[in-house]
């Protein structure tokens, strides 16, 4: 019966975090959560145009209670909403970026 | 003697002729150094630079095996009731064409014609000791059409954020609404239309 008890105990023991795992539930990731990025690649006002769309990467992963909702390495995306090159007398070039959104690589 | 004089007149005009262009030269390598000092600079978001922004509404995802497997947008959770005799953060707003460099709002409405050329937001606050982040949403038919993020320093009583439509558009006509966020707490709204 001692015998019984502590293999039940054990397949219970082992089975726990599997159960656990098995169950699912919702994590509210809130508004004007920080997610720092960074440009995939170099952004110069003489080499986009207004509308154009540009990438940039998660460097950090975006967590709430211990699970990643935002992976490091996510492709987040913009839009340059202004872009003017520099010229003489020293009109220095603008650039204006827009983020839009951000791609959840975890989610289905 | 005349032998003599000759090559040094030549001499003299063949220094004058290096001279010439020594200072061609010089002048070439001066205008070259005031194009470069005159040209400016182009903006420039290197790869490696990191930006923090933030996410525009709440998401809900469920999570399975501790693996988030979908997201979905959520509704916005109601403002936090202010404890009692506890103002909000922010006591009133307008929404009006444009701020004046006096802080004053200009042709503060509820309606505004397709052809206005900028909006404006502009937001009362009990001045503090410590700088205050705002974030200010703008939506159209409820699509969130920009965000901005206004700093009201310390000891001021204001803020407001000025859009402008993109260069040769209008605004999208529809039901506007500018939304005010501390904290990823809504503030303040206010509805207006545009064009209709």
């Amino acid at each position: 019966m001692k015998r019984l008890l502590s293999l039940l105990l054990s397949v219970l023991i082992v089975l726990q975090p599997l159960l656990a795992a098995a169950q699912s539930r919702v994590i509210r990731l809130p508004e004007a959560a920080v997610v720092r990025i960074k440009p995939s690649y170099e952004i110069r006002s003489d080499k986009v145009k207004t509308g154009d769309t540009v990438e940039f990467v998660v460097v950090e992963p975006v967590k709430v209670d211990g699970v990643t909702l935002i992976s490091e390495g996510a492709i987040a995306s913009g839009v340059v909403t202004k872009a003017k090159h520099a010229s003489g007398f020293g009109q220095n070039g603008v650039l204006e970026i827009s983020i839009r959104s951000v791609k959840f690589p975890s989610a289905r | 003697m005349d032998g003599n004089s000759l090559p040094l007149r030549a001499n003299s005009d063949k220094t004058s002729a290096g001279d010439n262009t020594a200072l061609s030269a010089v002048g070439i390598v001066f205008l070259s150094v005031l194009f470069v000092f005159l040209q400016g600079r182009e903006a420039v978001l290197k790869a490696d630079k990191e930006i923090k922004v933030y996410t525009n509404e709440d998401r809900l995802f469920t999570v399975e095996g501790g693996v988030p497997v979908a997201a979905t947008p959520a509704v916005a959770p109601a403002p936090a009731p202010s404890p009692a005799g506890v103002p909000t953060a922010v006591e009133s707003q307008v929404v009006c064409e444009r701020v004046a460099d006096t802080g004053d709002p200009v042709g503060a409405k509820s309606t505004f014609p397709l052809t206005v050329p900028s909006l404006a937001t502009w937001f009362q606050v009990a001045p503090a000791s410590a700088d205050r982040t705002f974030m200010v949403r703008w939506t159209c038919d409820d699509e969130v059409v920009t965000t901005s993020t206004v700093i009201v320093r310390a000891n001021q009583p204001s803020g407001g954020v000025t859009i402008t439509p993109a260069e040769g558009k209008t605004f999208q006509p529809g039901n506007w609404k500018v939304e005010i966020f501390r904290d990823g707490q809504s503030v303040s709204s206010r509805g207006f239309l545009v064009g209709r």
